[in-house]
């Protein structure tokens, strides 16, 4: 199944948003919240997926960690079972872009999944086990309106739920691919360099979405070009163009094509520190 | 202009150079501007040579103001830097049409209501004013020093959100802007990331 942004973004809308016995949506400001998890079982010791699904009304959207030009970031409170803990970060999926003509924004149309890794205790709480999380957002469509919900779902799940979980998650950009990508400075701009996994692998075009406006500016042009080497390089402006090499990058690299070929994800997070490679 | 969705394809990549206008720089003179007040009177920078200017671009319907106007916060400041011969202006650049541009009659009723402090509030419907201090969210806020240079841009404080309960604790970056010009120093954190809904040029 093709993963491009468009088939990304069809498919999650023909989810059928069927009756789930033990979650409930919460509709605020032009979005129906609901919190999902994978856990049809809940394994001592095990991990599952939690997730807050947000449906946003037509014409509206919500924000990615990276609001851009305007907008607000949707944050989640996850209030945990007991003895329940986080196993990752949040993941959030690759954005659109939405312009006006104060700038570019980045976030959701239609519906989208963010999604945490939890792991279970060695041994469990008392039924029944409730996970809640308060999740706060702001809706724009012309004019902007902030919502909220408290959300709460009981595991186990159920197969519905999982199913819908389980591909939120395939969906995610890829965390990590054959390709060796690393960071160095340069006056103004940061220099990424890419290294296809093999020689005859290419890309027909790279772009970067900061995680940290303070870092890198997500608008201003990025310059894209291929070594006769093959490696491609990709320039960034920095947030501040006399700022020193920053110690850490981290945001997406979106690009024409799947990473790892024409089936796989055409997002990939990136996480570069100085002296690293990802 | 319509909220254009952009999925991202390589044309849009490879081109990209999203900002649309110039964006006044800290450090250099601030752009001059020439626009009416709600009572009709002309304001120009020039004429407030010799004092600190703050520009306040905003958007009374947008949630990120009425957070500080809401709580008075906004007018607090205000009212604290006029008494010390800070102008403060506010600035609307909403495009006839777009939310949050009125008529004169009805931003006179509206800063009554809500108290505003602000030395005058001025009209920029077509925007140009907006676009040369590069003003890309409501609020967004400019300090101009008594010579004419561009001392701070960006977010009134450092916790975007809509909620009243984050400003007690946030670092007030145009109170702390002020404060550091006005003693002869530099300004510390002079350049930020504003926070807000989009300006609606």
């Amino acid at each position: 199944m093709r993963r491009g942004f468009k088939a990304a973004c069809l498919g999650l809308l023909l989810l059928s948003g069927t009756a789930r016995l033990n979650a409930a949506v919460v509709k605020d400001a032009h979005v129906a919240a609901e919190l999902l998890t994978d856990a049809v079982t809940v394994e001592p010791g095990g991990t599952f997926w939690a997730a807050v699904r947000l449906v946003m009304d037509p014409g509206w959207h919500t924000y990615w960690k990276n609001p851009g030009d305007s907008g607000l970031a949707t944050s989640v409170e996850w209030n945990l079972p007991p003895g329940f803990e986080s196993a990752g970060e949040l993941r959030w999926p690759a954005p659109r872009g939405f312009e006006d003509g104060a700038g570019m924004s980045y976030g959701y149309s239609g519906e989208t999944f963010l999604l945490m890794p939890v792991r279970v205790p060695d041994t469990l709480p008392a039924t029944p086990i409730t996970l809640s999380a308060e999740v706060r957002w702001l809706a724009c469509q012309e004019v902007c309106l902030p919502g909220r919900a408290r959300l709460e779902t009981t595991l186990p799940a159920d197969a519905a739920a999982r199913a819908m979980v389980e591909e939120a998650h395939r969906r995610l950009p890829l965390t990590g691919s054959g390709w060796k990508i690393s960071m160095s400075d340069a006056p103004g701009r940061i220099v990424l360099r890419l290294d296809p996994p093999a020689r005859d692998r290419e890309t027909r075009g790279v772009r970067f979405l900061p995680e940290d406006p303070s870092v890198a500016r997500h608008s201003g042009t990025q310059f894209f070009r291929k070594d006769q080497d093959g490696f491609y390089e990709l320039s960034v402006p920095k947030a501040d163009s006399r700022a020193p090499a920053p110690n850490v990058l981290k945001g997406l690299l979106i690009a024409k094509d799947g990473w790892e070929g024409p089936d796989s994800s055409a997002a990939l997070e990136i996480n570069l520190t100085a002296q690293s490679q990802s | 202009m319509k909220n254009i969705q952009i999925a991202f394809t390589v044309a849009s990549f490879l081109a990209a150079t999203v900002s649309a206008f110039a964006e006044a720089e800290v450090g250099r003179p601030a752009p001059a501007f020439s626009l009416a007040d709600v009572d009709g009177q002309t304001h120009t920078l020039a004429e407030h040579a010799g004092k600190h200017v703050v520009l306040e671009w905003t958007n009374y319907e947008c949630p990120f103001v009425k957070k500080h106007y809401e709580s008075g916060n906004m007018q607090k400041l205000q009212e604290a830097y006029t008494a010390k011969g800070v102008v403060w202006l506010s600035v609307n650049s909403s495009a006839p049409g777009k939310q949050g541009n009125f008529t004169p009659e009805e931003w006179k009723k509206r800063s009554a209501e809500w108290k505003s402090k602000a030395s005058a509030i001025l009209l920029d419907p077509d925007g140009q004013t907006g676009k040369d201090y590069g003003a890309k969210t409501t609020p967004h806020v400019f300090v101009v020093n008594p010579q004419g240079t561009l001392v701070y841009q960006g977010a009134i404080d450092d916790k975007p959100g809509t909620d009243p309960a984050e400003i007690q604790g946030a670092r007030n970056h145009v109170q702390a802007a002020l404060d550091e010009s006005m003693a002869g120093n530099p300004v510390t954190e002079a350049s930020t990331k504003s926070y807000g809904c989009s300006v609606k040029y």
